[in-house]
């Protein structure tokens, strides 16, 4: 086996195809982990900025709050008013792998007394819309895109070019089955592809190893399945009476039909069928709301001063009641809006099981962090944050409590939401669906006779 | 010249016989009209919906701004109003950045928001290798099916030897070579028509009105398709020419093709970044507070700011304390504050839309590499979809919103002076009528795209250059 396959390799690399598309997919995964790379240190840095900044604002904050007890205590209920918390979602695990979300989802945001939790991130979208439309060279977009074109590249003759040019004959009646060199000649052309991507994957996990090698090993397991999917549909195509050319072309129409076609019809199909509620009605629901809320508490309340204690709390009191209305008037509206991105994701799981690189996709970002449910579980736990500080913020403005260090010290702190666990079922199709395209391939190959 | 329609005729019904038995180019083209049918019905209903969902937004918007009652003026700059962009009727032809950018703005005082509730925030997955439009069908899929379909018309021919028979039968290769030319062109003209005629009829339903602006907007967005799928054809011929195997000339084409159209845009996109990084909503906000806090470079904070006001205004009246000011102090401390609140954000924004145009800038010159990226901007400037219709509605709404905050504070000064709970009424609130922002019009939008339209005619020069090659050649290799 071992001289088959050197013997393989030989024939692969004075063919110059095998030289070639290795180069190829080691120029792709270079461009890929520079991309990775230098994304991951942007985000880190600017995690890490914003992080030393709160805490340097957290720090003069608590000298303040600490002095208030001094104040006047019309003057120390501004200070909860005042507070500004920046609170942040852990950067995803494997940023560099897959870029996911990561790009289009706010990550951060800063939260007052003021703060309205269903606006928590409408100021905080500035990326280039350009840019993002244009999409990520990352190394799952290679896994999912390049790699099988790669491989069809390398294997759609494997066996039907010896048939074409009559070498199958010899094969089939001097060794009898072609098991073995079908064998052999697959481990070469797949690790041509794999070995350039277990190299990026490697140089990302070591130029940033903290806590991340289970999900590294993860991603590279589920990638090395996604390649063998792919490989057993090559077999199984070479075992079909088709000429190397024909191959090829069938090869590309299912490439094309599954990694292009499916993921657009499909996400086409979940916009229509799950549409979401407009947006804009959203906002003048929340405008109404709004406008009564406020009339009605400037019904039952008098004007005051801005400068008188009374003054200020009615102010606070004012808000805590518009902020209510608003939140009242959209809970239904919100509530929806959860239930109908439950039935995407669901439509589209579902769907992504006629589509395989779709799945492996969406295995990928998931160990990834950056996938949709990862952002929306963080959103919701910021959202819940924002609303459990404003209450504590709202007590100590209204004079509930007393505004003094130790209020400061036990203001709620954001706790992130535990990564959503990976369905394993996915996982099991795909390995299901590979062994019985492989045994497919592998029974037929071994029926060949020979002639 | 008989000869030569005589031998295209000839070669147009072979060709058309062998597709039509070739089943998987059947499938093929069904598969893509289809898919165009299925996006163009798509497109429409969500531009459709986008329509009404506006129009009534900005009707309960006035509504919402006109029955705020009596209140402060400041406060209402506050409440202020929300501004909902207008879509141009061909962007149902090419997305492109619509989804990425946000489509409703908050003109409130002190702050000038940026645009937000982006389409994209409503989708489930993030394997995006394209939006489903006939744009995207044309620009992605136009050339896999001309490269396909044209990858075998002359290494098929030479591969069978039928090409030697024509040859031997008195024809010239060239003769041949421009027969094929021209029957792949119009087979692929003829397969994409119904993609425009759909495309036309649904430009011309919309529910937003159809302009002559549409129109030419419509016809340029035609004929730079037909210009790619042109040069799709050349290529697919230049390569069926210089190889010997139809299956060696699918693999060149399809690498050029995943080079161009998956990997190149999205490598220089990503480069776009590392060069020049867009900064975190949190960072520019943050900035932003911080030069309204403490002044542009630490020019000096609010409360300082405030102290010039007031000495400005007693040396300007000649008095010497704020009750004696003829205007209201607290109108006019807003109104400057509001005014260096523009400045601070003025000069944000510009830095920011210089990172923009600096990622765009390098995000065109990728348009050296692959035609792809340059017809990208050119489709999806005339559709409408591109950054700078997104700009052009951002400045017009900025530039409300100014008119709009400093109007109310005018009124603040002038008219709450000893009045510590002055409000304004309905009156006021009317007299700002509607804001209805208007669409670019083509002729800015093609200005923006002279570049990539010089860069794609390149192309095709090279393209040209490279058939003619590949003419010669089989010319030579034929003995001819």
């Amino acid at each position: 086996m071992i001289q088959l396959l050197r013997f393989d390799l030989l024939q692969l690399f004075r063919e110059r195809l095998a030289l070639q598309i290795f180069f190829v997919g080691l120029i792709i995964v270079t461009i890929a982990v520079s991309t990775g790379a230098s994304l991951r240190s942007k985000l880190k840095k600017e995690h890490l900025t914003i992080q030393s900044s709160a805490e340097s604002y957290k720090r003069q904050q608590k000298e303040l709050w600490r002095n208030a007890p001094q104040l006047e205590l019309k003057d120390a209920i501004i200070l909860p008013t005042q507070l500004v918390t920046t609170v942040q979602v852990p950067l995803p695990v494997l940023v560099d792998f897959a870029v996911g979300w990561s790009l289009i989802e706010p990550s951060s945001t800063d939260i007052t007394l003021r703060t309205r939790p269903d606006n928590l991130f409408t100021r905080y979208q500035i990326e280039n819309p350009e840019r993002l439309s244009r999409g990520a060279l990352d190394l799952t977009f290679v896994i999912v895109v390049v790699a099988p074109l790669l491989l069809i590249v390398l294997g759609y003759g494997i066996f039907c070019r010896d048939r074409d040019s009559g070498v199958a004959k010899i094969l089939l009646s001097q060794a009898g089955t072609p098991l073995k060199l079908i064998t052999a000649r697959s481990i070469n052309r797949v690790l041509i592809v794999f070995i350039p991507i277990v190299s990026g994957a490697l140089f990302l996990w070591l130029s940033d190893p903290n806590e991340r090698g289970i999900s590294v090993f993860n991603w590279l397991f589920v990638s090395f399945l996604s390649l063998l999917f792919w490989w057993s549909i090559i077999l199984t195509v070479n075992t079909l009476r088709l000429s190397a050319d024909t191959a090829l072309v069938l090869l590309i129409g299912i490439w094309v039909v599954f990694v292009i076609l499916a993921p657009s019809i499909i996400f086409a199909a979940n916009s229509l069928v799950n549409s979401s509620e407009s947006k804009f009605s959203t906002i003048a629901l929340a405008r109404a709301a709004e406008i009564k809320a406020t009339r009605t508490h400037e019904d039952e309340h008098p004007e005051l001063s801005r400068l008188t204690l009374e003054g200020r709390q009615s102010l606070v009191q004012k808000g805590i009641e518009i902020r209510s209305a608003i939140a009242q008037a959209l809970e239904s509206v919100e509530e929806q809006e959860q239930k109908r991105v439950k039935q995407q994701l669901v439509f589209e799981n579902s769907l992504a099981y006629i589509s395989p690189p779709m799945l492996v996709y969406n295995h990928l970002v998931s160990i990834a962090s950056s996938d949709k449910q990862y952002y929306r579980a963080q959103q919701i736990a910021l959202k819940n944050y924002a609303i459990s500080l404003n209450s504590a913020l709202s007590k100590l403005s209204l004079g509930q409590k007393v505004v003094d260090e130790l209020a400061f010290n036990t203001l709620p702190s954001f706790t992130p939401s535990p990564k959503p666990l990976q369905p394993l079922l996915p996982l099991l199709w795909l390995v299901v669906i590979t062994i019985f395209l492989c045994s497919i391939a592998l029974i037929r190959f071994k029926n060949i006779k020979p002639l | 010249m008989t000869k030569h329609l005589e031998i295209l005729k000839v070669v147009s019904r072979k060709d058309r016989l062998e597709l039509i038995r070739d089943y998987r180019m059947v499938v093929l083209i069904i598969l893509i009209l289809m898919l165009a049918l299925a996006s163009i019905v798509n497109s429409y209903e969500r531009l459709g919906r986008y329509s009404v969902d506006r129009a009534i937004a900005t009707q309960q918007e006035r509504q919402s701004w006109l029955s705020q009652g009596d209140r402060d003026p400041h406060s209402a700059a506050h409440f202020a109003q929300w501004t909902f962009r207008p879509l141009v009727p061909t962007s149902m032809l090419d997305p492109f950045a619509i989804d990425y950018a946000g489509t409703a703005i908050w003109l409130e005082a002190h702050a000038r928001n940026p645009a937000a509730v982006r389409p994209v925030e409503s989708r489930a997955s993030s394997l995006d290798v394209g939006q489903l439009s006939i744009g995207w069908i044309l620009q992605a899929l136009g050339p896999v099916l001309a490269f396909l379909l044209g990858s075998g018309v002359i290494s098929k021919e030479k591969q069978n030897g039928t090409l030697r028979l024509m040859i031997a039968n008195g024809i010239v290769p060239q003769a041949v070579f421009i027969a094929k030319l021209q029957s792949l062109f119009f087979t692929i003209v003829l397969i994409v028509s119904p993609i425009f005629i759909v495309g036309l009829i649904a430009v011309f339903n919309v529910p937003t009105d159809f302009t002559l602006d549409s129109a030419i907007r419509f016809s340029l967005w035609v004929l730079f398709h037909v210009a790619w799928l042109g040069l799709a054809v050349c290529l697919a011929v230049a390569v069926s020419a210089l190889t010997g195997t139809q299956a060696r000339s699918v693999m060149i084409l399809l690498s050029i093709w995943a080079i161009a159209v998956l990997l190149i845009p999205r490598a220089i996109s990503g480069t776009a970044e590392v060069l020049y990084p867009t900064p975190s909503g949190a960072q520019f906000w943050a900035q932003v507070r911080s030069d309204i806090n403490n002044g542009i470079n630490n020019s000096g904070d609010r409360k300082q700011r405030e102290e010039a006001l007031e000495r400005a205004l007693f040396a300007k009246y000649n008095v010497a304390s704020r009750d004696e000011l003829p205007i209201s102090f607290r109108g006019a401390v807003l109104d400057a504050n509001e005014r260096f609140g523009n400045t601070v954000f003025e000069k944000h924004y510009l830095a920011l839309e210089d990172i923009y145009s600096q990622q765009r800038s390098l995000m065109r010159f990728g348009g050296l590499f692959t035609p792809f990226i340059s017809l990208q901007n050119i489709s999806a400037a005339l559709a409408g979809s591109d950054n700078h219709h997104l700009n052009h509605f951002n400045a017009q709404a900025e530039t409300e919103r100014q008119r709009v905050v400093n109007a109310l504070n005018r009124d603040l000064v002038l008219h709450s002076v000893g009045k510590s709970n002055y409000t304004a009424d309905e009156n006021l609130w009317a007299s700002f009528e509607v804001f209805e922002p208007v669409n670019m019009p083509v002729i800015e939008a093609v200005r923006g795209i002279v570049i990539d339209v010089i860069i794609m005619f390149t192309w095709l020069c090279i393209v040209i250059f490279i058939l003619v090659r590949a003419k010669t050649r089989l010319s030579n290799e034929f003995g001819q």
